[in-house]
């Protein structure tokens, strides 16, 4: 017989009787209760096992402190591992499993790592297993099986999750006392005032301790504040949602539970939102965590914090043991005593280690209990769980304890203190500060627009917290721009005198082998320390690592005040000489859909879709990415392979017609009565002399003298000029060019906008490209001499406006079509029809790619950045006279000196396949390290010329013209001995483009 | 504040305007009366919108205007635009092709946007223009009171749509 709930009391609604099952046993529990406070009433006393250990854990905490109560929550795909059931709130049908045990949590054969605790201290597998070194790999296997605690569900994921961004004047972190108190004192200033609150109805310790606020019971004052706030439009409270970050300019992050306490989400219904709050003004009053102290077998079921105890009786009706002792250094813990009394269980004594009295209060909560006052629980005696209590008695301040009796009782309410929860305020980068009065670092440099108040200010007495409270409220709104219209009345409480706290960071062993843990969840106790500091690991930092103390997911909450202090007494030094470690992002454990939103699988980043994707779609194309766009590869036609479908849509183009989509082409609109001028500044080459009506390739460099782009421009007008980019660089172009219009040349009158989505762009390229573009436009209007080579006219195709260029991309004589990129598909469908006649295909990437090397056409491949305009062939480009973007730093020595790599083609000699992105080297390396001379940029079979063909850039390459070099892959282990050649392969004259 | 109790609903509709023209370097002085046949006297301020007989001016930006109409026959055709801003310094170019359009309506339609765009859609005010993202795409929002009409590149429609779909759910549309 242990823990039960009293038949009477709470705030649970006894009508709603809930059934759930904990390790497949079924158990009830009532809506309200958690399934901490459940369990508990159904006297399950092992809820889990330690991580390194295997000891067996009950309930510790009554909330997010909880360090060792986690289960695995829920079956199947919504399995979640290590779940504080201290936050679960119950719901009918809940299924949850115990953890990091086999074959059950009362029966772990993983105990066996308890027994041989000894041969396990700190560090002990940093030592262990460094030998021999070639076994690590077979070590870590185990280690790792032996690591963690639960495990993961293994099917998708089938909730939905979402964020939110919400902006406020004042956002208030924590909906207990102090926080409630500043969002009246905000939200009455007509402040626009946000609420946080991780439980699902607020209120803090109100909501059981009995407290008195403004002559009235506190849950009245409580009652009517929140009813008073949910009047207000300005104001906004979330339940449930716990700020885990805070980051820059005032930017919290906050993890909304929107159905975890429901058994599923309803549909559509998301399970978790991150809030992403932008807040003016913070205000944190996120309370503080009681802490334990460490004494032998501190860790076992039945050791709990005394404030927990107080909760599971006031609000769960739950005794969590029937006979207790409380062991504290300070007077809250007094107030269990008369909780437990409610709840029907005995305290058998008060164990104080002050030699002092406590305060009035307290006294008065201790009723006629028994006080053992300097004395301490030096051990507690219990196989599974807590059945006896050793006291020892401290002769004067200083002295070790001795044995002094024991005490029957299965249930230890310890109270070492409380902790501020100060890690938002870290995150903020907020310097702490130690109090001495409370044992604890505080806040403390101010930080602008961040206000702590209550608890986590370490003030902890209910009139201090709801004066400050109300204080930071009024400042904030103030801080925010607003006046209080009206004075504020502060609620009031008793001010009474409390007994000091007395620090006891450990109780010391005196030849008992008992463990002493400090951080329960990791197992980490106070030998541990002691080791770790014995082997140099005196700084907190390094002894955090060592030990693993304040890690996973509890990160310290009850543990980090004594580990750091216990340091600092093997330092002989004060705790603030020691330091803490840094709190970081997430407070608490956030999963990782409520992180990705929306944005995962295909979702995970932006694609753009061609106006014609949906047409390629239907005609089977392969669709492959290119940098953000989806675009067609090639279209295999039945019993094609990749290879045959590439080919043959490349040979369709050399001796027919083809058609491909070139709609992802950047496209800019430079209008303005200086776009003449500027393109002149922007590209290498002339623009002001080209005649409305013409087009012409442009390159451009970057500041550093090195290509960045290249493309067509056509002069449509006196003052409009139609650019085109690269895929891949018209978004940088387009900055690159706003850039030095509004920043460097002001003076100019120019506007630039992007038109990439506003014009699609299809390439008709192959002999019949003419006869086909004849039967759409006109013979007249596509004859030589109304558009010649590099000549653009305006059309119409199907009574939709188009304009054509006489330009090609793959060497045979070619056009491309602009449309408005809505009529894209109709244009499209009406060329295919016209060019059946001469059995015009659609052609895809990979064949365009093939096309382009074969004319020596360079892309990204060879605008790599390192590149300069003479490397590529362009160098008589660079007009002589006249500044240009690049210009100075492109006549840079180095930029012009002999030795550069220069664009060639290479075509294999022995037939092998050009690897991509082989290194070229003069001489067959035979196994030997060679130095390179240049890299393979480009390379593909070629059908026009049935061989193996590529580009390259290789040093003072233009020299070396029918020299053998070697393609180099080291990675593949193959050497092929190319022929560097002129790059262009087929028709060097130009003769088919301009014929 | 929104109602969170409340069941929330959103509607998403995609808008066909037969024109849009990006106007860039267009001033209120200079632009004066000249778009006064068309029932707009003056200008919006930076941020804000007006509307005409039967279209409706966006200022997208400094001395950037987004001009738009759902109208078929509308008499402000490209040409008539450049027309009547000849001798100013502002330029027109055509986006009628260029982006999605949606009506983003309901009584959550605050809500649903605050689901993929950082800016503070909760302090737009009817007649506002903000240019911010959605779901990580540029976007161009309007707010019509608890009515938005959102603008996003035609390219990115498919993937625009397949966020409205998903984070619509939570709404039951």
């Amino acid at each position: 017989m242990g823990a039960f709930r009293n038949s009477s009391g709470g705030t649970l609604d006894r009508t709603k009787r809930i059934r759930f099952r904990f390790d497949g046993k079924q158990y009830s529990g009532f809506q309200g209760d958690t399934l901490a406070s459940a369990l508990l009433a159904n006297d399950v006393r092992v809820v889990g096992r330690s991580f390194k250990y295997h000891r067996p854990r009950g309930v510790f905490g009554m909330g997010v402190e909880e360090p060792s109560a986690m289960v695995r929550l829920r079956t199947g795909a919504r399995a979640e591992p290590n779940i504080r059931v201290t936050e679960v709130e119950l719901f009918d049908g809940l299924e949850a499993h115990s953890q990091h045990c086999w074959p059950s949590v009362n029966f772990d054969l993983g105990a066996i790592a308890n027994v041989m605790s000894p041969l396990l201290p700190a560090g002990f597998y940093y030592k262990t297993f460094m030998w021999p070194a070639t076994k690590w790999m077979f070590y870590e296997h185990f280690i790792r099986k032996a690591a963690g605690l639960g495990s993961s569900a293994t099917e998708p994921d089938p909730d939905n999750y979402s964020r939110s961004y919400e902006f406020c004047d004042v956002l208030i972190v924590g909906a207990g006392p102090a926080g409630l108190s500043a969002a009246l004192s905000a939200a009455s200033s007509g402040a626009k005032v946000m609420l946080l609150d991780e439980t699902p109805d607020g209120g803090g310790r109100l909501r059981f301790d009995d407290e008195v606020i403004n002559d009235e019971p506190a849950d009245k004052w409580l009652n009517e504040t929140f009813r008073e706030l949910s009047k207000m439009p300005n104001f906004d409270i979330r339940f449930r949602t716990t700020a885990f970050g805070y980051y820059d300019q005032n930017m919290v992050s906050a993890l909304e539970r929107v159905s975890d306490h429901l058994p599923e989400p309803e549909p559509g219904q998301v399970r978790q939102r991150v809030l992403q709050i932008r807040a003016k003004q913070v205000v944190l009053a996120s309370g503080a965590i009681e802490r334990s102290i460490p004494f032998g077998y501190n860790d076992k079921p039945g050791v709990m914090l005394a404030s927990a105890v107080r909760g599971y009786a006031l609000k769960y009706a739950v005794a969590c043991g029937r006979r207790a002792v409380v062991f504290t250094n300070n007077d809250s813990a007094y107030a269990t005593v008369a909780a437990l009394h409610a709840v029907g269980a005995q305290t058998v004594a008060v164990v104080d280690s002050r030699t002092q009295s406590p305060g009035k209060r307290a006294l008065e909560q201790l009723g006629d209990v028994k006080l053992i006052q300097g004395s301490v629980v030096m051990n507690t005696k219990g196989l599974r769980s807590v059945q006896a209590v050793e006291i020892g008695q401290i002769a004067g301040e200083g002295d070790s304890p001795k044995k002094s009796h024991t005490i029957r009782c299965d249930l230890v309410c310890v109270s070492g203190g409380w902790t501020p929860t100060v890690h938002l305020f870290s995150h903020a980068q907020g310097k702490l500060k130690f109090d001495d009065s409370i044992g604890a670092f505080v806040p403390g440099a101010d930080i602008p627009a961040l206000h702590v108040a209550g608890s986590s200010n370490g003030e902890f007495s209910l009139a201090a917290c709801l004066r400050q409270g109300s204080d930071a409220g009024i400042e904030s709104a103030k801080q925010a721009g607003y006046e209080m219209t009206a004075s504020v009345s502060i609620p009031t409480a008793p001010e009474e005198s409390v007994g000091d706290m007395v620090p006891i960071w450990s109780v010391p062993r005196m030849g008992s082998r008992a463990k002493r843990f400090v951080d329960i969840q990791n197992d980490v106790t106070i030998d541990d320390i002691e080791l770790a500091h014995t082997e140099g690991f005196v700084s907190i930092e390094h002894l955090k690592r060592y030990t693993t103390l304040g890690m996973g997911t509890d990160q310290g909450r009850t543990s980090n005040i004594n580990g750091l202090a216990n340091l600092a007494r093997l330092r002989e030094t004060e705790v603030p000489e020691v330091g803490h470690t840094t709190f970081r992002p997430p407070y608490t454990p956030v999963s990782l859909g409520a992180l990705a939103g929306v944005d995962f699988g295909e979702h995970l980043s932006p694609v753009r879709r061609s106006p014609l994707h949906q047409w390629h779609e239907r005609n089977h194309a392969h669709l492959q990415n290119s940098g953000v766009w989806k675009r067609p590869a090639y279209y295999p036609r039945t019993g094609e392979n990749v290879q045959d479908a590439i080919l043959r849509e490349t040979r369709h183009v050399r001796e027919k017609v083809g058609i491909t989509d070139v709609s992802s082409l950047g496209k800019i609109d430079v209008q303005g009565r200086d776009a003449a001028e500027f393109l002149e500044r922007i590209y290498i080459n002339r623009w002001k002399s080209l005649q409305i009506g013409r087009c012409r390739y442009g390159v451009m460099l970057r500041e550093d003298g090195f290509v960045f782009d290249d493309g067509t421009s056509t002069r449509l007008s006196e003052n409009e000029f139609y650019m085109t980019t690269t895929t891949a660089n018209a978004g940088p172009v387009l900055e690159h060019m706003e850039l030095y219009a509004q920043t460097v040349w002001p003076d100019l009158h120019v506007h630039l906008t992007s038109i990439s989505d506003q014009w699609a762009g299809m390439a008709l390229a192959g002999p019949f490209s003419r006869n086909v573009l004849s039967s759409v436009i006109g013979e007249q209007a596509s004859n030589n001499e109304n558009l010649p080579y590099m000549g653009v006219i305006k059309a119409r195709i199907a009574d939709v406006s188009v304009l054509v260029f006489r330009v090609s991309f793959s060497g045979e004589l070619g056009y491309e079509i602009h449309m408005p990129s809505r009529q894209a598909e109709l244009v499209w469908e009406t060329i295919l029809a016209a060019g059946q006649e001469w059995e015009i295909a659609p052609y895809g990437l990979e064949a365009m790619t093939i096309l382009r090397i074969e004319k020596g056409h360079v892309v990204t491949a060879e605008l790599d950045g390192r590149t300069t305009a003479a490397d590529l062939g362009f160098g008589r480009m660079m007009k002589p006279d006249g500044d240009y973007v690049g210009r100075r730093l492109a006549e840079r020595s180095a930029l012009t000196a002999n030795g550069r790599k220069q664009l060639v083609g290479i075509r294999s000699i022995d037939s092998s396949p050009i690897p991509r992105g082989a290194q070229i080297i003069a001489e067959p390396s035979v196994g030997k390290p060679a130095q390179t001379v240049g890299q393979v940029t480009s390379a593909c079979f070629s059908p026009h010329l049935n061989r193996e063909i590529g580009l390259a850039l290789i040093k003072d390459g233009r020299l070396i013209h029918g020299k053998t070099m070697y393609a180099a892959s080291p990675l593949t282990g193959r050497e092929v001995p190319v022929e560097v050649v002129h790059p262009i392969f087929i028709d060097p004259e130009g003769e088919r483009v301009r014929g | 504040m929104a109602n969170r109790k409340s069941i929330p609903s959103v509607l998403v509709l995609e808008i066909e305007f037969s024109l849009l023209y990006q106007v860039h370097g267009l001033t209120i002085e200079s632009c004066g009366n000249r778009l006064n046949e068309f029932g707009v006297h003056l200008l919006p301020a930076y941020g804000r919108s007006a509307a005409g007989d039967d279209f409706e001016i966006l200022s997208n930006g400094p001395g950037m205007w987004l001009v738009q109409s759902r109208k078929r026959d509308s008499e402000l055709t490209l040409v008539r635009l450049r027309e009547l801003l000849t001798d100013t310094d502002a330029t027109v170019t055509d986006l009628s092709s260029a982006r999605l359009t949606v009506q983003v309506a309901g009584v959550s339609s605050r809500t649903f946007l605050k689901k993929g765009c950082p800016a503070d859609i909760d302090s737009l005010e009817s007649g506002d223009v903000i240019s911010s993202v959605i779901g990580h795409l540029g976007a161009t929002i309007h707010c019509m009171g608890d009515e938005f009409t959102v603008y996003v590149l035609q390219s990115f429609g498919t993937d625009f749509w397949e966020w409205c779909r998903l984070s619509t759910m939570e709404f039951n549309m």
